[in-house]
């Protein structure tokens, strides 16, 4: 293993942070990798779906988005949008088509980092600019092209790589310091917990009977609910699972041997409410949180298989 | 003591820096999730944010928390990690809600309406809701817009008001509709263009009005019942001026009046301090 490099800058850590292996123990870049290809998946998808059909409802001069709207949030310590002050559309379009480029390259991992530094740029621009049509989904977004932009993320499955890959066969491993998967683990954690946290608070979520309203608002919903068979049991048994899960997220992800099972109920969770509810993409990017934490060095053997 | 090539050494600064930011980084999620539990952001009557805000009265005074949250949402606002994690939660309406745009002609006293009144609903408003599929696309989005106006209303039900009460629910519809007063008009305005890009040649209304239709979930042991109409419920009138048809958000903002859902009147609101009641209005 000591001859694998080791890409990026190592941070200089403090006190227990630095005695710790799980902090400090290099790891293979193919898990930012994943979440890098992720990402920049899903913010196309964002982009093409979400935004483009609607640039001239939702932003410009006479839009919902209109930059008088929303000039005064921007007054606000710290918020800042590139995009504040625009009411050409036009302008708008372009904005967003330099956006899904910067998403593509992402992807694809040409100038990865600089592609991740347009795209959050523009993320936040664009949450500032109309904040109305954004949810927490789009927190998730500025927070995982955050990392990119200061991580290793192009240092394995770049478009270059699987050229070099081609030509020259199986490419060498390449280790990355842990510290951007540790921190989106810390936050996957953090939004699971304090949304359990917020829960226990509500009454209706303690005594069991949140997700019937949930499953019968016609508001949120994709689809009425009202005709499938879910019996009283299973609305109280959804709404405890929901409460319990999210609250013992961090302690259940301590637990070598309920990590997967945890990560799975996660998984169905997030396509279980990308399939009932309307919340634009936000089960898909806290899908892409789960991405570093996956063995992807065993795809990369397969990969290099098939290349041989 | 550190050496001066070690202090000058770009990758030792990188380091270093990357370690602070690191460092930070980990006491930001949890601390920036921790003062959000203590109510301390004054409201601003300017829209809604992404930070929760609440009325003077309700702000839990602490300079320990100021500091940390001066801090935490400082960062938050530069770096769009905006920590807000309460899907659903605490509560959960048990009643859905859509904004609708009403359009209304007024020729004056005697004379007959130029137009009849026109209702605009939601497209989120489903025509049967025993039967809708909303495919994951923009509309999301314009979902989300669209909660943020009618969701004030998301708890009304006017029958469970306690006289008590009443002046409460006053005072909480004219502040959404100050705070909102600007996205309000503009969609007020956007959904009027809207329908004029399709209805050429009819004269503009003399007065936009944003309603919200209230749909109550049905009860557990009914759950599968036919639902009823909704209820509707004014919010704001927006009276357009009709020797000048063009739009200004401000102008429009400053226009605009609350209803008043007890005394059945819409009210001006965009003055500081108490609406003036002896402008108000019929419905």
């Amino acid at each position: 293993m000591n001859s694998i490099p080791v890409v990026g800058t190592k941070p200089r850590l403090f006190g227990s942070l630095a005695g710790s292996a799980w902090w400090t123990k290099p790891i293979r870049a193919e898990r930012m990798a994943a979440f890098r290809i992720g990402m920049g998946l899903a913010l196309l998808v964002d982009i093409f779906c979400f935004y483009l059909p609607s640039v001239h409802d939702f932003f410009g001069g006479n839009s919902l988005g209109s930059p008088e709207i929303f000039a005064g949030r921007l007054a606000d310590f710290g918020r800042w949008s590139l995009l504040g002050g625009i009411s050409d559309v036009e302008r708008m379009r372009a904005a967003l088509s330099v956006w899904a480029a910067a998403a593509l390259l992402l992807t694809l991992g040409v100038y990865p980092r600089v592609c991740a530094a347009i795209a959050w740029m523009l993320a936040v621009s664009v949450q500032n600019a109309n904040f109305y049509l954004h949810n927490s989904g789009d927190n998730v977004r500025n927070i995982g092209l955050f990392y990119l932009m200061l991580a290793p993320c192009g240092a394995a499955w770049t478009l270059d790589g699987l050229r070099r890959r081609l030509r020259s066969g199986p490419a060498r491993p390449v280790l990355i310091y842990p510290w951007p998967v540790r921190l989106l683990t810390v936050q996957l954690a953090t939004i699971y917990f304090m949304n359990g946290a917020y829960k226990f608070a509500g009454g209706d979520w303690r005594n069991g009977q949140v997700m019937h309203d949930v499953l019968g608002h016609i508001g949120w919903t994709r689809f009425p609910t009202d005709a499938l068979p879910i019996p009283e049991a299973a609305i109280v048994a959804m709404t405890w699972t929901t409460l319990c899960w999210e609250l013992g997220f961090p302690l259940l992800m301590l637990i070598p041997r309920l990590r997967l099972p945890t990560l799975l109920i996660g998984v169905s969770f997030h396509l279980g409410t990308m399939a009932l509810f309307q919340i634009a993409m936000f089960p898909i990017y806290m899908l892409c949180l789960y991405l570093p934490l996956a063995p992807w060095e065993a795809c990369d053997r397969r990969l290099d298989g098939a290349v041989r | 003591m550190f050496r001066l090539r070690e202090i000058t050494d770009l990758s030792n600064v990188r380091s270093a820096l990357l370690g602070l930011l690191v460092c930070w980084q980990l006491t930001f999620i949890p601390l920036s999730n921790l003062v959000d539990a203590f109510p301390h952001r004054t409201m601003t009557f300017d829209e809604l944010s992404e930070l929760r805000e609440v009325y003077p009265e309700q702000r839990v005074e602490s300079p320990l928390i100021d500091l940390a949250a001066t801090a935490t949402d400082a960062w938050s606002r530069l770096t769009g990690q905006y920590q807000m994690w309460w899907l659903f939660a605490p509560q959960f309406p048990s009643q859905a809600v859509f904004p609708a745009v009403a359009l209304r002609w007024d020729a004056g006293a005697d004379a007959p309406p130029i137009h009849p009144p026109v209702l605009l609903r939601s497209a989120h408003d489903p025509a049967d809701p025993g039967s809708y599929v909303r495919v994951p696309s923009s509309l999301d989005r314009l979902f989300h817009y669209e909660v943020r106006l009618a969701s004030p209303l998301a708890y009304w039900k006017e029958a469970d008001v306690a006289p008590d009460q009443m002046e409460g629910w006053r005072q909480f519809f004219r502040d959404c509709v100050r705070r909102q007063s600007k996205s309000i008009s503009a969609y007020l305005r956007w959904r009027l263009r809207t329908w004029q890009a399709e209805h050429v040649g009819v004269p503009s209304p003399s007065e936009l009005i944003l309603s919200v239709r209230i749909y109550p979930t049905n009860s557990q042991a009914n759950r599968t019942a036919m639902r009823g109409e909704p209820s509707e419920v004014p919010l704001a009138r927006l009276p357009l001026n009709a020797s000048d048809p063009t739009s200004d958000i401000q102008a429009d903002a400053a226009r605009l009046e609350v209803y008043d859902p007890f005394a059945k009147l819409f009210i001006p609101v965009a003055r500081d301090g108490e609406p003036d009641g002896t402008e108000q209005d019929d419905e």
